[in-house]
């Protein structure tokens, strides 16, 4: 990866204040959806349970978004098995692994779904011709890859345990985040909404440790949460924000288990 | 990727202060864990340590060179090792990245400032993992840096020629401590243990990007694929004092 230009980066930091501005409807969906704060326990109830309330979700988002709109936000127009529509049909499939494994294969089910929701904003972010830095796509060409490899590695855990493979975006949280993907117009709002997502990814699989019926799995989890840590340190590094904003890594942004894929 | 001097300052200073902010939470989870339910958890787990398998022939960089993994890490972790006792180790380990990054900065070698102040702030991070960590092990904390560890560091320290050599140094421990508790993790067994344990490991590695970037190195370098264990510091290798 190329050096970042100091300039590009300067100018991108006189435009953060208008960026975080803009930012805000994303800021404050992730914090719908994850935040321990600001949604209410109904809200929480339908974003968080088994058997997703559709029209309960689309209420706490406060959009109505149709699946094609999703669909076309993040790519994947040639390709069915990424579309709202199979997403939505196999979020209400149960996994077919039961007692202790059904446990461990929701959150490998979640898991997957982050990580196939990471392909696709990376993938959007890199069609979009917004990002215009070397280096910055560069990066997101490879944390694409990475996160491709995360996602195969999730898929194929989850069949092990017994349970059905789940390779589609999270359709909970893409449709929360279509808003501020349709809204994307410069590269500091790609870099942003792709740190925010790794962010979102790194907590979520920290929050997992300590949940898992096999233990191994608590390994498994983290030999991949903590690359989507390092993600996050180079993100924030391009938006000249701390790499390594504290001593211990917190779950504020932690994705339950079974979010939109139950 | 690489960050310059003033971008490394101008982070750093951010850094410290979400870091401050960030300890209010943190110190209420240090106590839980010194008297806690956390404690009594780490007290009352045992479980038997499977061998792994080594990578034999693996390198890593530590300090200017190229170091054979198993010239360095113990190869396989055959014993069996309470949670109180692992922790134990991890804070050794991380008293010895504390004493490692005082004895850089005291070394005159590192003379950029940016990195001086990188330098001191991660190792102030140590120190609360260390604090952390110790308070997990209970009565078996030593509140001591490992010194087999340090006595492996030290000698590649003093040789280090200039302030990329001990960045190479540093580089090598962050990746190392990341992957010690990568490994830590298949060990443990309390959920307060393990926890503990998961939220340092990410620091670890971001500890690493940065030093990567200041080194210059490829960014498949300091983000790898997967975490690995592969270098894994071990206490049958370092063990406790």
């Amino acid at each position: 990866v190329e050096i970042l230009n100091d300039e590009l980066r300067r100018q991108a930091r006189a435009t953060q204040d208008a960026h975080a501005a803009a930012m805000r409807p994303f800021r404050n969906a992730l914090n719908r959806v994850f935040g321990e704060r600001g949604a209410t326990a109904d809200a929480k109830r339908h974003l968080m349970l088994p058997g997703l309330d559709r029209r309960g979700f689309l209420r706490i988002g406060g959009v109505t978004i149709a699946g094609a709109a999703i669909l076309a936000a993040c790519g994947g127009d040639d390709d069915d098995s990424t579309g709202a529509t199979s997403a939505a049909a196999r979020a209400s499939s149960p996994t077919s692994a039961s007692g202790s494994n059904a446990q461990d294969a929701t959150i490998l089910r979640t898991a997957s779904s982050i990580e196939a929701l990471a392909v696709a904003a990376y993938q959007k972010g890199i069609d979009s011709g917004l990002v215009t830095t070397p280096a910055v796509a560069d990066a997101a060409k490879l944390f694409q890859s990475q996160h491709q490899e995360h996602l195969d590695y999730f898929v194929s855990l989850t069949e092990k345990a017994g349970g059905q493979a789940f390779r589609d975006p999270n359709p909970a949280i893409l449709e929360q985040l279509q808003p501020t993907i349709a809204a994307l117009s410069d590269e500091q709002g790609v870099v942003q909404l792709a740190h925010d997502l790794e962010v979102a990814a790194a907590e979520t699989y920290q929050s997992n440790v300590a949940m898992f019926k096999d233990a191994t799995l608590n390994v498994a989890i983290m030999s991949v949460g903590g690359v989507e840590a390092r993600h996050v340190a180079v993100l924030a590094t391009v938006l000249a924000t701390p790499p390594v904003p504290a001593a211990f890594q917190v779950r504020d942004k932690a994705v339950p288990s079974g979010t939109g894929v139950k | 990727m690489e960050i310059s001097e003033r971008e490394l300052r101008a982070e750093m200073r951010g850094v410290d202060e979400v870091h401050r902010e960030s300890m209010e939470h943190a110190s209420a989870d240090i106590a839980e864990l010194h008297s806690g339910e956390g404690r009594r958890l780490m007290g009352m787990s045992r479980r038997t340590v499977l061998g792994r398998a080594a990578v034999a022939g693996t390198a890593i960089a530590v300090g200017s060179q190229l170091v054979p993994v198993t010239r360095l890490f113990t190869p396989a972790f055959g014993q069996q090792l309470d949670d109180a006792t692992i922790a134990a180790f991890a804070e050794s380990v991380e008293l010895a990245a504390v004493a490692a990054y005082q004895a850089a900065a005291a070394s005159g070698k590192v003379t950029t400032p940016a990195v001086a102040d990188a330098a001191t702030l991660f190792a102030s991070h140590h120190k609360e993992h260390g604090a952390a960590f110790g308070g997990a092990a209970g009565d078996k904390a030593t509140g001591k840096a490992n010194a087999a560890l340090l006595a492996a560091l030290t000698p590649q320290l003093n040789a280090a020629a200039d302030e990329n050599a001990v960045l190479e140094l540093a580089y090598g421990l962050e990746n190392a401590a990341a992957a010690t508790y990568l490994f830590a993790l298949g060990a443990l067994t309390s959920p307060a243990a393990l926890q503990l344990t998961a939220s340092i490991l990410p620091v670890e590695g971001q500890h690493a990007v940065v030093l990567g970037q200041v080194l210059g190195k490829p960014a498949t370098d300091y983000v790898p694929k997967f975490e690995s264990d592969e270098t894994a510091l071990k206490p049958d290798k370092y063990p406790l004092g």
